[in-house]
């Protein structure tokens, strides 16, 4: 039960709240009951009044004021709009509140709050400072209801107050000092954007927590790793003296007089880690393998030169068969047209006529098959081109014959490049000759192959006429 | 007064939005301080301040003895602080269940003018180390805190509050007992008190 003297020691602290739980609620019953006690709170109370007392709102703005006309804040005073000195006791109630403030914190505090707020209010400064914005942009929506409710007494003032109430006083205090006002009222887009502003903090703020928390995490696994390591680092010596008898024979080529421990003893191989020995078979098997690539290599290197000597030799055979070749005639090309003619005498049975071969020009070079029943061979074969009109056209020099196929026996090929023709029909008439180039007609009147019915007196044999029409 | 204030409070109650956005810029930026320490009620104050610069200069309350930026800054420090110690006033609400015979507790007793001169008086009559004791109490320590920073024992410091309490309160009621216009006249011979008074006229 608590009594009345400690009830009266323990006032105060039941009026700043800190008493523990069951002494405020004893306290509590005493009060309840003691009068005398209840008096006692009551003083404690006037008490707490008494010494709680700090200097009027109005004395610090006039001790701001005061202090800053001899120089605590230079700026204060030195403009035009310098405070004086609001009346004659100023300075001897700025010894008081000095020492009020020397013990008083809070005072103090809100003293620098005047100070402050003193330095943005000089004119002198307003192109010096300058004010953030507020982080809050919502002064709009919290004012108009404010301007509304006022109760003013003249048009005149309740138009200024509405006006005052639309100036958002967060973009004024936006502005750099100096600046003329604007009476521009802040949208509602400010606090969207406020609203997306701190969204995207958070974002960023969840963001970096992330990364952190991943960073903090790749730092302790490394440091666990580290420590993996150093401890099994630690523990290689240790274990390679029991290795020691294992690699018996290294110590028996160690000079004499030296014992066994005192001989350099080689590098011990630990666990999964490749001994000396096996480095050695697999550097030998590595020059074995690379002598077998450099055999192969010198191998293809040879094969390589003969070809390039077949090559050179194949074109030198070339040029010289090219060079023995005479002067071209019509052009005879290899193309990727072949087009069978046959002859115009020839008749199929169930079929007429062969039609003429039409053989396209204009487009690319053409190789005529020419096919011919005659079995008999001549020395040589000759061919004339022959227009509509009967007149030479052209007279390949080189005919040559060619095995047939089943159908037409024989064959000659002729190519018959690019242009070569005009289009139009013409005639093409293979003769066999009877006698080679520059034999006399006598003697080869006697060969066998020559004795045909048609042999004239060119010394030759009128064989096939072929018709084609060149387009 | 220069003659482009006395323009600025003349367009100013005209409704002029010129001279609005110009009072108000100057109201904002020497409010900006106490914005902090306001936190969410800085734009209520503010709009009280605004209020009563309307009021005080539409009853011609401004007579041009500082400029007109000055007279507004010491409208909004005094609005500002105000509402600061508001915010931080003791709120007793523990003594509700104590307080049955309807006594005077947790009513204050410097609520006027003459009391803050009696505070006075007895705050200079008091010893130091009563002031410094009871500001800690204020601040919200507990004895056993307030203890280990005295370096003395609780049982001692208990008493020792106790003491000072006891002293302030007698010396209260032997001031009480002499008439106000007797205590002014001793307060302004032995200490010239605060300033208090200093802009009262105006405000």
């Amino acid at each position: 039960m608590m009594n009345c003297d400690l009830a009266a020691e323990l006032l105060p602290w039941l009026l700043n709240g800190t008493l523990e739980a069951g002494e405020r609620r004893e306290l509590i019953e005493h009060l309840r009951d003691c009068s005398a006690c209840r008096a006692a709170l009551a003083d404690a109370q006037v008490a707490w009044d008494i010494f709680d007392w700090h200097p009027p709102p109005a004395a610090l703005v006039a001790h701001a004021a005061a202090s800053g006309a001899v120089g605590a804040h230079p700026a204060i005073g030195a403009g035009a709009g310098s405070v004086p000195p609001a009346s004659g006791d100023a300075a001897p109630g700025a010894r008081a509140i000095e020492d009020h403030l020397a013990g008083c914190p809070k005072c103090a505090a809100e003293l620098e709050l005047v100070r402050t707020s003193r330095l943005l209010a000089d004119p002198a400064e307003d192109g010096r400072i300058a004010i953030l914005p507020s982080p809050r942009q919502e002064p709009v929506r919290r004012q108009e209801p404010a301007a509304t409710a006022a109760t003013v007494s003249t048009p005149a003032t309740a138009a200024a107050l509405a006006s005052a109430a639309a100036t958002t006083p967060a973009m004024a205090t936006a502005m750099t000092a100096g600046r003329p006002a604007t009476a521009a009222a802040a949208p509602t887009w400010a606090r969207r954007d406020d609203a997306a502003a701190r969204r995207a903090w958070r974002r960023s703020a969840l963001a970096a927590s992330l990364v952190g928390l991943l960073a903090a995490t790749g730092w302790l696994e490394s440091a666990r790793h580290t420590r993996d390591l150093e401890r099994r680092l630690a523990a290689a010596p240790a274990s390679a003296p029991a290795a020691a008898p294992a690699s018996a024979a290294t110590p028996a080529t160690a000079p004499p007089g030296t014992s066994a421990a005192a001989a350099p003893r080689p590098p011990q191989p630990r666990s999964g880690q490749p001994g000396e020995a096996e480095l050695r078979r697999r550097a030998v098997a590595a020059e074995a393998r690379l002598a077998a690539l450099a055999n192969q290599n010198q191998q293809l290197q040879q094969q390589v030169a003969a070809l390039g000597r077949t090559a050179a030799e194949l074109s030198q055979r070339s040029d010289a068969l090219r060079a023995s070749q005479p002067s071209p005639g019509p052009r005879i090309e290899s193309d990727l047209l072949v087009t069978d003619v046959q002859p115009a005498e020839q008749v199929e049975r169930g079929a007429g006529t062969p039609a003429a071969a039409a053989v396209p020009l204009s487009s690319g070079a053409a190789t005529l098959l020419l096919h011919t029943r005659h079995r008999d061979s001549y020395p040589g074969y000759e061919l004339e081109v022959r227009d509509a009109r009967g007149q030479l056209v052209g007279k390949p020099t080189r005919v040559l014959r060619a095995p047939g196929n089943q159908d037409s026996f024989e064959e000659f090929d002729i190519t018959l490049g690019r242009g070569a023709l005009a289009p139009g029909a013409y005639t093409l008439h293979l003769f066999g000759r009877t006698r080679r180039t520059g034999e006399s007609a006598t003697s080869g009147a006697g060969s066998g192959a020559a004795t045909g019915a048609g042999a004239g007196k060119n010394g030759r044999e009128a064989l096939e006429t072929y018709s084609i029409r060149v387009s | 007064m220069e003659t482009s204030d006395q323009e600025v409070v003349s367009r100013y109650l005209q409704g002029d939005a010129e001279a609005v956005g110009t009072v108000d810029s100057w109201i904002s930026r020497a409010a900006w301080p106490y914005q902090r320490r306001l936190s969410s009620r800085w734009e209520d104050v503010l709009q009280d301040v605004r209020l009563e610069v309307t009021r005080l200069l539409g009853q011609g309350k401004f007579r041009g003895e500082s400029s007109l930026r000055t007279y507004l800054w010491q409208v909004v420090s005094h609005t500002c602080l105000d509402q600061v110690r508001a915010q931080s006033r003791w709120q007793w609400t523990d003594l509700e269940a104590v307080d049955e015979g309807g006594s005077a507790l947790a009513t204050p007793v410097s609520g006027g003018h003459e009391d803050r001169d009696l505070v006075q008086r007895v705050l200079e009559r008091v010893s130091g180390d009563c002031r410094q004791m009871w500001r800690l109490i204020a601040m919200g320590h507990s004895y056993r805190e307030m203890s280990q920073r005295m370096g003395v024992a609780e049982g001692t410091l208990r008493v020792r509050v106790l003491r000072c309490r006891e002293k302030a309160v007698a010396l209260r009621r032997e001031l009480l007992s002499v008439s106000p216009a007797q205590r002014r006249n001793a307060a302004a011979a032995q200490s010239p008190n605060l300033s208090e008074r200093a802009n009262d006229d105006e405000l």
